[in-house]
């Protein structure tokens, strides 16, 4: 049969949507969830993709946000979420039996599966193309793919350690005690590490949440400072010491028997992290794992890899000085640090003495240079 | 990636990757392919891009996982070189580009390893060049044409691996020339340099030192991007040679012959189509019938 139908008219082109509004991809509960929505709220319409919380993929920031800051830095992620994500990833911790590098490698697929599901959404949005993506570190390649074929610029959240850094800072420690094999198997494969500079390259503005990334990074790509929490200051001198971090339980395991000796009458509170029980030290009578911070005198960050245990933010946040490395409480100022070299037991000693007499000053928070608030507007 | 793809790349694919079977007819011979033609070429490139997935899975010992060495264990230079940073006559958009795709794939390769253990493979290590992972059209050089093309720009990458590659005395395990050679009229074919073309994932570069780590480095600068090979131990640069280029008519085409030389050792030698100097782009042409057009 003919055809005459012949050309068919020319469509009118669709007029492209303008990009309004801010998504936010949260693959996990993160101490920086409140304050950034907080500061996004303000100014126009948030989208917030959390698969953990979530009744659906993306709902309005007003119902969630309540939610969200009471989650933040409480408990185990996905303990209160819903059912699916708590059974997977209680599923995860099961296959990671405890392994800290089999954690840290289900947190980076649990990152990667909700960032290829965030650029898949962000592509179907009924609203248009949002102005503004933010994302968090191993969680953005795909978003910012997405985003920037939209149009969108791209925030990049540096939740997560540098990964190159943490395991140049393994291999130095490896070197120095060859028989922990933690610190010989704990490794992110390539992929994660390239995965990580990629979203750097990919990003137009990068939010730190701490010096040591700040200066890391260079000037390369805009900075920003995620907001954070002023200090409060009411604290009181206590007896007991905590020592926080889940890599500092494990590096510490060296230096903590020679601290517990030279500080004969204290405490120490241990505060692991998820799937990083420091099970050799458990037996001495003056070690207790305990996450609470009451009555404690004085916080720990000894870790030489960049780390931000979550005690350093709680103890910002109560006053409670903080003796440490420089590259484990980067969210300090550092000023306010009682800074110790990695593996200098001698010094820690003096420093904690130092700080249970209460001399020098409680910690702040370092305060960069800008940040995201500014940078909004 | 650069001259695959293209309506007269199956001839020079049939080179490249040593295809089975007989080839219905040469294309270039006989206008454009027919659609049973084209059904085959696809299925012959299906066919060997499954073959090279399944040996990354089945052979991990031939095809390793890349895996990232500190600093600290390949202290000393063994060469470097910089892919500068330059306005090119692609356009702004495509050059723009380019650049993206160099300094996405790049971040891949910082920190890998390199040992005899442990080959080096584009593929393997800078991952498919696909939109969703954030590669851009580059510009792309295909049937006397630049278009744009996801990942395009990528091959200066490869170029500058291939070329630290035979510098730094590795063993080069799978190397592929490009088939075209690009006549600048007075000047001749492009200047003497060493070549590889790479396409996802069975046309691939892959080398290894015969002894000892390598470690490579990229680094992202104003002037351009930095690459670097540091091994563990000293390691003497090796002078590497590329013949003069002879140009010979086969059938009423020119082709440039050229032989590349490590020491005493040939390394390889390539035949590419002679072609003159693209001045069309997809920007600049109006011809939107060629297939090529992706609304750049």
């Amino acid at each position: 049969m003919a055809d005459t139908a012949g050309p068919e008219p020319e469509q009118p082109k669709q007029p492209k949507r303008p990009n309004v509004g801010v998504f936010v991809v949260a693959p996990e509960p993160a101490d920086w969830l409140g304050p950034v929505l907080e500061v996004l709220q303000a100014r126009g319409p948030v989208e917030v993709f959390a698969p953990w919380v979530l009744p659906g993929a993306v709902v309005r920031l007003g119902r969630r946000v309540g939610f969200v800051r009471r989650r933040e830095g409480h408990d185990l992620p996905g303990a209160r979420g819903r059912g699916w994500f708590t059974a997977a990833e209680l599923l995860a911790r099961a296959f990671a039996r405890g392994k800290t590098a089999r954690t840290l490698a289900n947190r980076v697929h649990m990152r990667a599966l909700a960032d290829a599901t965030a650029a898949l959404l962000l592509g179907r949005r009924e609203a248009g193309p949002p102005r503004l993506v933010l994302a968090p570190s191993l969680g953005a390649r795909r978003s910012f793919a997405r985003a920037r074929a939209l149009g969108s610029t791209c925030v990049l959240v540096e939740d997560m350690p540098d990964l190159d850094s943490l395991v140049d800072g393994l291999d130095r420690m490896a070197r120095a005690h060859p028989r922990a094999s933690f610190l010989r198997n704990h490794r992110p494969r390539a992929r994660d590490h390239a995965r990580q500079r990629a979203e750097r390259w990919q990003s137009d503005v990068i939010a730190v949440r701490g010096r040591v990334a700040w200066q890391r990074l260079g000037d390369a790509k805009e900075r920003v400072a995620i907001p954070q929490e002023p200090s409060r200051a009411t604290h009181r001198s206590g007896l007991a010491i905590a020592f926080a971090g889940p890599p500092l339980a494990r590096c510490g395991s060296t230096q903590l028997p020679a601290l517990l000796e030279a500080l004969p009458g204290r405490e120490l509170r241990v505060q692991p992290g998820p799937a990083a029980e420091p099970s050799g030290l458990l037996e001495h009578p003056r070690v207790r794992v305990d996450r609470s911070l009451d009555g404690v005198g004085v916080v720990l960050s000894l870790s030489p890899l960049e780390s931000h245990p979550s005690a350093v933010t709680a103890a910002l946040e109560r006053g409670i000085p903080v003796v440490g490395t420089l590259a484990s409480t980067g969210l300090l100022e550092p000023a306010s640090v009682r800074a110790v070299e990695p593996g200098d037991t001698a010094a820690t000693v003096r420093a904690i003495e130092a700080a249970l007499a209460g001399e020098g000053p409680s910690p702040r928070a370092w305060l960069p240079p800008r940040s995201l608030l500014e940078w909004l507007d | 990636m650069c001259s695959l793809g293209g309506l007269e790349s199956l001839e020079s694919l049939r080179g490249l990757v040593r295809l089975q079977g007989p080839v219905r007819r040469s294309p270039s011979s006989s206008g454009p392919w027919s659609t049973l033609e084209r059904a085959d070429f696809a299925a012959r490139v299906a066919g060997l891009a499954a073959k090279r997935l399944a040996g990354w899975a089945l052979q991990p010992e031939r095809y390793p996982e890349p895996t990232r060495v500190g600093a600290d264990a390949a202290p000393h230079l063994v060469a470097q070189l910089v892919i500068p940073r330059r306005a090119s006559s692609f356009g702004p958009k495509l050059e723009r580009g380019r650049w993206h795709n160099l300094g996405l794939a790049a971040t891949a390769l910082d920190g890998v390893g390199i040992s005899a253990a442990s080959p080096f493979s584009f593929w393997r290590t800078v991952g498919r060049l696909s939109a969703g992972r954030g590669f851009v059209e580059g510009a792309h050089f295909e049937g006397g044409c630049i278009v744009p093309a996801v990942g395009g720009g990528v091959c200066s990458l490869s170029d500058a691996l291939f070329d630290l590659a035979l510098r730094s005395g590795c063993t080069i395990l799978e190397r592929h020339g490009h088939t075209l050679a690009v006549d600048r009229g007075p000047k001749g074919p492009r200047r003497k340099r060493v070549d590889a073309t790479v396409k996802w994932p069975y046309v691939d570069l892959r080398f290894a030192p015969a002894r000892g780590l390598l470690r490579l480095s990229t680094r992202s600068r104003k002037d351009g991007l930095h690459l670097a090979l540091h091994g563990d131990a000293p390691v003497e640069a090796w002078p590497v040679e590329v013949s003069e280029p002879q140009i010979c008519v086969e059938a009423g085409q020119r082709y440039v012959h050229t032989t590349i030389r490590r020491g005493p050792t040939t390394i390889g030698r390539d035949r590419k189509k002679l072609i003159v100097m693209p001045t069309r782009n997809c920007d600049t042409c109006q011809e939107h019938s060629c297939g090529r057009h992706r609304g750049a």
